[in-house]
């Protein structure tokens, strides 16, 4: 069911592309590999994020960033969160995570 | 999101919609499906003053608002990408809206079981496959078509989240009536 549910767009390949210009190690069969770079990216990610700030608006980006990649932005945490729930098996996360970052999503 | 969506629901806030186009909306609508396919816990308020609607509500909200945009009077059909008439765009029937609208529809239908949702969802996906967008030879998808010469000809750039957004859609109607042969259309045999 995991797997299934991460049938995702590539849709937002054009978010992240040209945006995060660092080498990330990954070994994609170890687990804490897989674990370690997606925790990098989400972070980096999430700090194009100002919304939490004082006067600003939740759920947008700044410019020159489009509203509709911050649609695609949150969609990914939530995928995110669900790759790193702890009542999954580390196999399932594994697998989850796999899934994410295959599809260049994560 | 919650914010996002707007006292709606349907992620049309006041801040967007001068601009807003059916690809903008179908982008969060399908994070809201996420969220609904995930179970993460739906909008709640500690106030008694507002309910939220629930994610799952907020993507049939868009799906029923881009129903009624469903423009049969050019073209055969599609969705334009432009919401309001007043916009650039209004007359160019894209991927992103399109596609967007189709995998909404997919998920709809695979959370649902409802069959209005996967008659749309077949109905989208057969306007893009017989529509110019559509290379069913080489499998290459166009970004989109103008209805002012009846959608005759494309602009040819491919970008990967239109691909990314039908094939997503056809994965999620795995299993409902009418899957293998839409597959079969899309994916290349080698």
């Amino acid at each position: 069911m995991a797997t299934r549910s991460l049938l995702l767009p590539a849709a937002l390949l054009s978010l992240l592309g040209g945006q995060l210009a660092v080498a990330i190690d990954l070994t994609a069969t170890d687990a804490d590999s897989i674990k370690s770079a997606a925790s990098t990216i989400v972070y980096d990610m999430m700090s194009y994020y100002t919304g939490n700030n004082t006067g600003d608006v939740p759920g947008n980006l700044p410019d020159p960033y489009y509203w509709w990649e911050a649609g695609g932005m949150f969609g990914h945490m939530v995928d995110y969160w669900y790759c790193t729930l702890s009542r999954f098996a580390t196999t399932v996360k594994l697998q989850c995570s796999r899934a994410l970052w295959d599809a260049k999503l994560i | 999101m919650t914010w996002q969506a707007g006292s709606g629901g349907d992620f049309m806030p006041s801040n967007q919609t001068k601009t807003e186009g059916n690809d903008d909306q179908g982008f969060w609508a399908l994070a809201a499906m996420d969220a609904a396919e995930l179970n993460f816990a739906n909008p709640n308020s500690r106030d008694t003053g507002t309910t939220y609607p629930s994610w799952l509500a907020m993507g049939q909200a868009v799906f029923n608002e881009q129903l009624t945009r469903w423009d049969t009077g050019t073209c055969n059909g599609g969705l334009r990408w432009q919401i309001f008439q007043w916009n650039n765009g209004y007359n160019y029937k894209n991927c992103a809206s399109n596609g967007g609208f189709f995998q909404l529809a997919s998920r709809l239908a695979r959370y649902t079981g409802n069959q209005t949702y996967v008659h749309w969802a077949e109905k989208s996906w057969n306007w893009f496959a017989d529509s110019i967008l559509y290379e069913s030879d080489t499998h290459k998808i166009y970004d989109g078509t103008s209805d002012t010469n009846n959608c005759s000809d494309a602009d040819h750039t491919q970008w990967t989240y239109n691909y990314g957004l039908y094939l997503g859609g056809l994965a999620y109607l795995y299993n409902q009536v009418g899957w293998i042969t839409l597959s079969a259309q899309m994916l290349p045999e080698d």
